[in-house]
């Protein structure tokens, strides 16, 4: 049975030019880049070139770059590290209702000390402005914020947010989840007023295990994890050869054909949406198309429990994740989705498709036609009155 | 160095003229949990079962021996010289092991070897008081209800010094009371009522219920998991019998009415139950049932349910609060792979209003629409077997 993979936005397949990078930086070039000698200074040169690449996909100077373990640890670092150094200056932190837990969760720990205050979300999950521009004053030291959403692709209004915060709260830090939005979209540090920013090698073609952190020269942010001194002394740790240049490779492939992908993206979603939604089956496009990174498509089949559709699909050879494992004993439903402000039928029968260049048209094709027959062999099977 | 360990098994002391089957049995299910350890063996003498291990071991051997059914008390014991001074040394450090912070002991003398010169309650009394010089004012005797009791031994072979009892798992060894076929579903209370039986005596094997693509991969990989911790249990492999239910479900959602869906859906999986345990000769069926928690644990449905099988079904937590249920499923280290949420058979096509009272020639009549041998023959002939470790 072939694979068809449509969880690109959990992780994604290995690039080749990501594999070669990594397997290299193995092999090859596998020094310590600390170390003095001739292997040592081969790892130091692919180090120096990876941070180079993505220095220059990111716009920024090398020097503000720094590698970490994943893209949950640079969120971790940004939070954490922006309340140590910011503490005197202000006790507010806020975060959107719709964050990835590796940003609301360090929050959460916060709100011991801190006032921690999330900014509600519209029925797309975009950040309300008036909502946000009256919680910020003097006392916010930090925004965190999403570019594109896990659970349903939706692109936040960076532009905005980064003004609003410059007039209201010219002192806060304003960090930039970017791990479903880098490599997908362009990023422009100067015009949202940006301080720092966390991504993922994984999430466009690279390793497992390793992220990135820019953060502004002048913005503060305490370390997370002290010892040898790599990375400037900002993150100790033998650096992660294989992931950071597999990242690098994975990056310049992925932001070079940010408008090629962009518009097959656009065309699968179209064509999966197209035929699902003439199929008659009731289905809700839990992503507002329009505000949304193509990437991800999050459709709900109200009246499917999205964990045994997602097994009839993995029955047929097709990969997509629902936003949460709904347990009948637990709630367990989507926090995203529930900030959303949809209905519970809506939310458990929602699914996500996230796309990587690698799928087709032929694929989707096939993908509604299996969702078709499984959401009406599932409704009959379970909503059976007598 | 040599430690030696007392193993006190309680309850196998009632057994009459079986009693040596059962030790047998207990001293084989000890040799097994022990035998990752060199050099520690298991005996039996003096009317009593002994450990032995080197002494950097002795914790890891505890801990071993306390998975072990059928054992109520470990104790480790101080071998020491043959006289009143080294027994008193070895008192008092017993003492400061398990009384650390003051309390009542007493101290009891077993003289088996009558060549010691000093008959036994003597030996008590002095070693008692050459203990007290020692000891500071946190500390007292207590001849009635003293908090530590030291036993000394005095044999030929030595002179034995032990107190501080460590509990055991208590029940009967594994495999004393013959096998039966546990219905594993995945939650909290078939694996603590598995662990139960076994500790009865019971050897257990395992059916669970599968119904991809309704239940997914995961599903089955933790009833895996919980099959593994209670191989720990059980000392031996645990036989996980995985069966295609799929089928099933699909062909009660379709020909049945959904109220006394969940009561059919029972029958159906104690017949094969009952059939797989005959296979394996199994004698009795184990499930994780409580009165009046769900609806198909009420009396009625437990009546109807119980019809379709013949051989005895035997229902650990029947009387237990689900409280007391998911205490026993922490202690026993289940209750962690039964919380993942997933789908499991049970819950996924929960009707809205269930059947609380069925009644037996109903769900007869409503079953004539499904063809229950060929429906049970292609569940069992797609059914997998593991061995879990």
């Amino acid at each position: 049975m072939k694979e068809i993979y449509l969880d690109n936005a959990a992780t994604t397949r290995v690039s080749q030019a990501a594999l070669q990078a990594a397997t290299n930086a193995m092999v090859e070039s596998y020094g310590n880049p600390s170390s003095l000698h001739a292997a040592g200074a081969r790892a130091a040169k692919l180090l120096k070139e990876a941070r180079r690449t993505l220095a220059g996909l990111l716009a920024v100077p090398e020097k503000e770059l720094y590698f970490t373990s994943c893209g949950s640890e640079s969120n971790n670092t940004a939070v954490f590290g922006v309340a140590a150094s910011q503490a005197r200056l202000g006790k507010k932190i806020l975060i959107s209702a719709v964050e990835h837990p590796s940003l609301s969760e360090p929050a959460k720990l916060l709100a011991e000390k801190f006032l921690v205050e999330k900014i509600p979300v519209d029925s797309r999950g975009a950040v309300n402005l008036v909502a946000l521009e009256q919680l910020l004053d003097d006392d916010v030291i930090f925004v965190g914020l999403q570019y594109v959403n896990n659970e349903t692709g939706l692109i936040q209004p960076l532009t905005q947010v980064g003004e609003l915060i410059k007039n209201q709260a010219p002192q806060a830090h304003f960090h930039i989840d970017g791990v479903q939005g880098f490599g997908k979209l362009p990023v422009e540090f100067k015009k949202w007023h940006a301080d720092s920013f966390a991504a993922s090698a994984h999430k466009l073609g690279g390793l497992k295990g390793c992220g990135l952190f820019w953060l502004r020269e002048g913005a503060r942010c305490r370390p997370f994890i002290y010892g040898g001194g790599q990375e400037r002394g900002f993150r100790s740790g033998t650096e992660n050869m294989a992931g950071i240049c597999s990242f690098a490779a994975a990056a310049s492939e992925a932001c070079n054909k940010i408008e090629q992908n962009t518009a097959l993206y656009q065309s699968l979603r179209e064509r999966l949406w197209h035929i699902l939604a003439n199929k008659e089956l009731g289905a809700v496009a839990v992503s507002n198309f329009t505000a949304c990174s193509p990437h991800i498509a999050n459709i709900s089949f109200p009246g499917v429990r999205s964990e045994v559709l997602l097994h009839y699909l993995e029955a047929n050879g097709i990969y997509a994740s629902s936003g949460s494992a709904c347990h009948s004993n637990k709630s367990g439903a989507s926090p995203v989705l529930m900030a959303m402000g949809l209905d519970k039928a809506v939310i458990d029968g929602a699914i996500r498709f996230s796309f990587s260049p690698e799928n087709t048209l032929e694929q989707m094709d096939f993908v509604a036609e299996v969702i078709f027959n499984s959401v009406v062999e599932i409704r009959s099977l379970m909503s059976r009155k007598h | 160095m040599r430690n030696l360990l007392l193993i006190r098994y309680g309850e196998l002391g009632l057994k009459g003229k079986n009693k040596n089957q059962f030790i047998g049995r207990l001293v084989r299910n000890m040799r097994t949990a022990l035998k990752d350890f060199d050099h520690a063996t298991v005996r039996s003498s003096w009317g009593r079962l002994w450990a032995e291990c080197n002494s950097d071991q002795q914790d890891e051997v505890i801990i071993a021996l306390t998975k072990v059914f059928g054992i109520y008390s470990i104790s480790p014991v101080i071998e020491c010289d043959r006289n009143l001074e080294a027994m008193s040394e070895a008192v008092i450090q017993i003492i400061h092991q398990y009384l650390p912070n003051g309390g009542t002991f007493k101290v009891e003398t077993r003289r088996a070897d009558k060549t010691f010169p000093m008959p036994s309650p003597q030996i008590s009394r002095e070693v008692a008081m050459l203990a007290f010089k020692q000891l500071d004012d946190n500390y007292d005797a207590d001849f009635f209800t003293p908090e530590l009791m030291v036993d000394i031994e005095i044999r030929t072979e030595g002179v034995f010094v032990y107190g501080g009892k460590i509990h055991g798992a208590g029940g009967l060894p594994v495999g004393t009371g013959g096998k039966a076929m546990l219905l594993l579903s995945g939650g909290i209370d078939s694996p603590v009522a598995g662990w139960m039986a076994m500790r009865r005596g019971l050897q257990i094997e395992a059916i669970h219920f599968h119904s991809f693509p309704f239940t997914g991969e995961q599903s089955k990989e933790k009833v895996i998991d919980l099959c593994r911790l209670l191989a720990k249990w059980q000392g031996r492999s645990v036989k996980l019998h995985i069966i295609h239910f799929t089928e099933i479900q699909k062909a009660i959602r379709i020909n049945c009415p959904e109220d006394y869906g969940i009561t059919i859906m029972r029958r159906m999986m104690f017949r094969i139950a009952q059939r797989v345990a005959k296979e394996r000769e199994g004698l009795a069926l184990v499930t994780g049932e409580s009165i009046g928690q769900v609806a198909s644990q009420t009396l009625e449905s437990m009546s109807v349910i119980n019809k379709v099988v013949d051989i005895p079904v035997i229902r650990p937590l029947v009387a237990l609060d689900k409280e007391d249920i998911m205490k026993v499923a922490k202690q026993i280290g289940t209750y962690e792979t039964s919380i993942l949420p997933f789908e499991d058979c049970c819950t996924i096509f929960l009707p809205k209003f269930p059947k609380i009272r069925p009644v037996s020639a109903e769900a007869e009549e409503m079953e004539q629409a499904l063809d229950i041998e060929e429906l049970i023959n292609e569940a069992l002939a797609k059914s997998e077997q593991l061995n879990i470790k």
